[in-house]
């Protein structure tokens, strides 16, 4: 008799983790090429007719000196070497900023402790670090991890304290009228409610991981994408440079769809509305 | 329909102490208050009866939802006690439920309507079965029982605060402490939960302290209605007595007399805080 008269909401079920606009067409999948299309037919055209080949490289030839680097496994091999710098720095860097961010946001004495040094050391470049990671941690990959660690570690933490404070009142009043404990509101309701800060945080600290990790590279590496750009010069490569910065980019987008990918298929429920972007 | 008899609020109230004694309580949010204006509220002194529907009546800004959260121990009371069966409070307690405004802040969004449910008995370390068994009842209460395993973004306004009440009765609190629970609900839905929460509370027989600055609601629901003077330093103005019985009818005429007795001591004090604000 009660449910005969409530109206019900319109199952909003199917936004679930889908983003903004729902579905798009066929057709409407292939507007996010339409730009870079464009440019590489412009880029084409003005190559050798407007602007020296040698300074901008035509699309095929920087496709040709692409297909060189594969053909003898340089690509893949700095790839995989790059990737997985990345990957390692950027997933230590989260398991360090995860922790004390939700720390730091939650509790007040540690944010008292613990802040002055994660606005002194964030605004210290990464960059200007390598020498003392190097010699601290070797030439070897531990220093480069180190690196991306330290860079990445820092978004992740100030996103994550930012969203524990982000957190309305209600939620934690709500949690300790119903008898949650310091502790419990802070593991059942503070770290989940933080996730879409989290899972943003790590999303902005990838994109330095890579710009961190093409500097370090280039400054003491022989192997990686950075590595690459860097020593083409002496071969006169342009067409080598080219192809490594496009490849940087692609794959920093392909991580970037792919991180978005994890959200909405492994976080789904904590992310809902936060992953429209 | 029969009309449900209300608990017997006025014969329990007669013997043993009240569920809720408000003692010169004021509250300010300066730390050193000096003139009547530094108040929120002050000098308020009440008893809420144990069963009773109890409603805090006024103009936004009056205070009485900053008295609801005294009660609830989510504020602390800068001079003055609140007293409940657990002694004084000084904190949050699971025998005070309480039901906040907002539909969208207060739920887990990550929890299903059954994990919201079951929130407060997880904390109390209940073991699975027992709480699936006891908040089936509380969702069957409130009608969303075939809707547990919904995400809250998935229910409409009113569900979330059929939800947030389930939730609060979980733990099967003394008393029920509601802060303008269906203002943000359309008209139509806010009837329907008006009812329901009369019957709830019914057939729970907990106390409710019950917010609200719609008069006609609070002449619905409410045994004694109380009218708070308009801040700052807002206290009681006048308690208002209703024990017309359930399910009221707000076309019936005694309605409209006390509706506008009501309305008139509300007008004379926002009337009044007008004059103090302009001199």
């Amino acid at each position: 008799m009660t449910k005969a008269v409530i109206p019900e909401a319109a199952p909003l079920a199917g936004a679930l983790v889908r983003r903004r606009g729902g579905r798009r067409s066929a057709v409407g999948q292939l507007v996010p090429l339409v730009g870079p299309v464009i440019l590489v037919v412009l880029w084409q055209l003005a190559s050798g007719p407007l602007i020296d080949p040698f300074l901008l490289p035509s699309p095929t030839s920087v496709a040709q000196g692409l297909l060189e680097l594969w053909s003898d496994g340089t690509l893949q091999e700095a790839t995989v070497v790059s990737l997985g710098r990345i990957l390692a720095g950027w997933l230590v860097g989260a398991a360090f900023g995860i922790p004390i961010g939700l720390l730091v946001g939650y509790y007040r004495v540690a944010r008292q402790l613990i802040d002055p040094f994660i606005h002194f050391f964030r605004f210290v470049p990464a960059i200007s670090l390598i020498t003392l990671f190097i010699l601290w941690l070797g030439v070897g990959e531990a220093s480069k991890i180190g690196l991306i660690a330290y860079a990445t570690g820092f978004i992740v933490l100030v996103n994550t304290a930012t969203g524990v404070g982000a957190i309305p009142a209600d939620k934690l009043n709500a949690a300790r009228i119903l008898g949650a404990s310091p502790r419990q509101v802070f593991l059942w309701v503070v770290a989940p409610a933080t996730v879409p800060y989290i899972f943003t945080g790590m999303r902005l600290a990838m994109a330095t991981a890579f710009v961190v990790i093409v500097g370090a590279e280039i400054i003491a590496a022989n192997a990686g994408l950075g590595y690459l750009v860097w020593t083409s010069r002496l071969y006169f490569r342009v067409d080598w440079i080219f192809g490594g910065v496009i490849v940087i980019g692609v794959l920093g987008y392909a991580t970037d769809r792919l991180w978005g990918w994890i959200g909405r298929h492994a976080f789904g429920r904590f992310l809902r509305h936060s992953i429209n972007y | 329909m029969t009309a449900s008899a209300p608990p017997a609020a006025a014969s329990r109230a007669a013997g043993g102490d009240p569920a809720i004694r408000i003692s010169d309580v004021g509250k300010s949010y300066l730390e050193h208050p000096v003139t009547p204006r530094d108040w929120a509220i002050r000098h308020i002194s009440l008893e809420v009866h144990r069963g009773e529907f109890f409603v805090l009546l006024g103009p936004s800004g009056c205070g009485k939802s900053t008295l609801l959260r005294l009660i609830a121990g989510i504020a602390e009371v800068t001079e003055g006690s609140v007293m409940t069966d657990e002694g004084p409070v000084t904190g949050p307690s699971s025998r005070r439920g309480m039901v906040f405004q907002s539909l969208e802040t207060p739920l887990f969004d990550w929890l299903t309507v059954r994990q919201n449910a079951e929130f407060g008995l997880r904390m109390a370390g209940v073991p699975s079965r027992e709480r699936r068994e006891t908040v089936d009842g509380y969702l069957a209460l409130v009608g969303l029982r075939d809707h547990d395993r919904k995400y809250p973004h998935e229910l409409s306004g009113g569900m979330k605060q059929r939800l947030q009440i389930a939730r609060a009765l979980a733990t099967d609190p003394a008393m029920l402490l509601m802060d303008e629970p269906f203002a943000s609900v359309d008209a139509q839905t806010r009837r329907l939960l008006q009812t329901e929460v009369q019957r709830v509370w019914a057939e729970t027989g907990k106390t409710v302290v019950y917010v609200t600055h719609d008069i006609r609601e609070a002449l619905l629901l409410g045994q004694r209605i109380v009218v708070m003077t308009s801040g700052p330093a807002a206290s009681i103005g006048e308690i208002f007595v209703n024990d017309a019985p359930y399910p009221r009818d707000d076309l019936a005429e005694g309605f409209a007399v006390m509706f506008r007795r009501v309305e008139d001591r509300i007008v004379q004090e926002v009337n009044k805080g007008r004059g103090e604000g302009a001199a």
